[in-house]
């Protein structure tokens, strides 16, 4: 095994990936959830009497 | 101070009166050390090994019982209300409530003891010192928990609710009593009992102040 | 509550930011000596954990806040601020745990930091469950203010219990330094989350009290509503 190499962890990029796709999923999708919950309570607190 | 000893005189009472309940507790408690030796099997090192534990778990498990328990009776016919009608200062409520759910589940562990020495062959020459980190590790359950039952015992699902916010809280505190109650049945060579101990003192004394002081605000109306 | 749009704005340029700080972590910052590709996870990992903390000392103040004078503008960036708090403290506990697989060969090595705020994840999730089951506004603002003081200090306790208890069988320690050439991607990171908060925990917040205004709304005069039309 070549010396330099020893105790590197090779690849791994399917880790890097999913973590990245997961925070952009989580913080995106919280994003929009707060976006729409504020808009339909704005819309609704506005045709209310 | 009279008032707190008035305030721990009829919770002590109550409990006497409902000691039943108390027993069925510690059956409970019990056969939850009987179940979990099942999940390691017949091998009686690995048993000693996680008996302390196992019995931090089985006393916290069956602390949600004896803490709900506790407020039930102020629950009925409004009797909390009344309590907080007189002239008496919520903490000395709050103190009395917490230090008779204190020796309650001190009681608790105590008697669950044996059925630990029995069950996973995990007893220790150190009583007395193993008696001391039950009453300090019920100390830090005790504080937070009659507290949280205070505030749960007004709301639904409160039986899901109490080990909920509780558990997480108590982390410290059952760590330290877990590693303190090990270290005395297999034994100390690095003297860490010390260290974990001091854990359980300082949990206690942030939680009995803290708890004590945002009583009065938790039950007003 | 506030009207403005500067949330938004602010909600924007954080992701703005975050693509920036991403995108140069991922595709230009070079590659560590012994992680490899994988470091590149810290990009977005250390950023998360901050703002988690961040926020949830934010919770801490509101609840004082609450507590000492009161407001149902305080309570409602008490809700906001848990919220986010939980939903980054869930972020960083997945983080750390793909970052685990391919360096310990393990879902979870019981760092310090990240079994801290795995308990705090519990613990504040369970102060969001108990204002749901709480119906009255003001016992729900007490008690949640109580329960997220009482959690807060509890931080120190449980992040100085589980290093003494993990410490007896870690060899290795979580490597936390990241040497100057990596610094840039993190800080943009760093912004990019902490902007992005801003906007939706003030979002959050307005929601939070718009809820509580329409709990505590009369229902409309009987003749009124049918002269307009009809109740809603």
């Amino acid at each position: 095994m070549n010396g330099a190499s020893a105790g590197v962890i090779q690849g791994g990029w399917e880790f890097v990936v999913a973590a990245y796709v997961a925070s952009a999923v989580i913080l995106l999708g919280y994003a929009f959830s707060v976006f729409w919950r504020y808009r339909r309570a704005r819309s609704r607190r506005d045709t209310a009497l | 101070m009279s008032q707190f000893v008035a305030a721990l005189r009829k919770d002590l009472l109550l409990q006497w009166r409902t000691r039943s309940q108390l027993v069925a507790v510690f059956v409970f408690g019990a056969s939850a050390l009987l179940l979990f030796s099942f999940a390691i099997g017949p091998n009686a090192a690995a048993l000693r090994e996680f008996a302390g534990g196992f019995l931090w778990l089985a006393l916290l498990l069956a602390s949600t019982l004896a803490l709900a328990d506790s407020f039930e009776s102020e629950m009925a016919q409004h009797a909390l209300e009344g309590l907080l009608l007189l002239p008496a200062d919520p903490r000395a409520l709050y103190y009395g409530k917490a230090v008779a759910n204190l020796l309650q589940l001190t009681l608790l562990g105590a008697a669950l003891v044996p059925v630990m020495v029995v069950l996973y062959d995990a007893g220790t020459a150190r009583v007395p010192a193993l008696l001391g980190i039950i009453v300090l590790g019920a100390a830090g359950l005790s504080a937070p928990g009659t507290l949280y039952a205070a505030m749960t015992a007004q709301v639904r699902a409160r039986n899901t609710l109490l080990p909920l916010l509780l558990f997480p809280l108590v982390v410290p505190a059952l760590l330290g009593a877990v590693k303190a109650t090990s270290l005395l049945i297999l034994g100390d060579p690095m003297g860490q009992l010390g260290a974990w101990t001091m854990l359980l003192v300082a949990f206690d004394a942030i939680y009995w102040s803290l708890c004590g002081l945002v009583f009065e605000r938790v039950v007003e109306d | 509550m506030g009207k403005g749009v500067w949330p938004f704005v602010m909600a924007g340029l954080g992701l703005a930011l975050l693509a920036w700080g991403s995108t140069w972590g991922l595709a230009f910052a070079p590659r560590e000596a012994y992680m490899g590709e994988v470091q590149r996870i810290m990009y977005v990992h250390v950023p998360t954990a901050w703002n988690a903390m961040l926020v949830l000392t934010f919770a801490f103040a509101c609840a004082l806040v609450s507590l000492l004078r009161g407001g149902w503008r305080w309570d409602a960036r008490l809700e906001a601020a848990i919220e986010a708090g939980v939903v980054l403290s869930g972020l960083v506990c997945i983080q750390g745990s793909i970052w685990a697989r391919p360096t310990w060969g393990v879902w979870w090595d019981w760092d310090p930091r990240l079994t801290t705020t795995a308990v705090l994840l519990f613990a504040f999730g369970g102060i969001l469950a108990l204002r749901q089951f709480v119906d009255d506004p003001v016992k729900r603002a007490v008690w949640s203010s109580v329960a997220v003081v009482i959690a807060y200090v509890d931080v120190p306790l449980v992040y100085f219990s589980v290093r003494w208890w993990n410490s007896l069988h870690q060899l290795q320690s979580t490597p936390e330094t990241v040497s100057r050439a990596f610094h840039w991607p993190l800080r943009i990171n760093a912004f990019g989350v902490l902007f992005l908060l801003i906007g939706l925990v003030e979002l959050r917040a307005r929601l939070a009290f718009l809820r509580r205004e329409a709990e505590s709304a009369p229902p409309p005069p009987v003749r009124v509503a049918e002269a307009l039309g009809g109740v809603r």
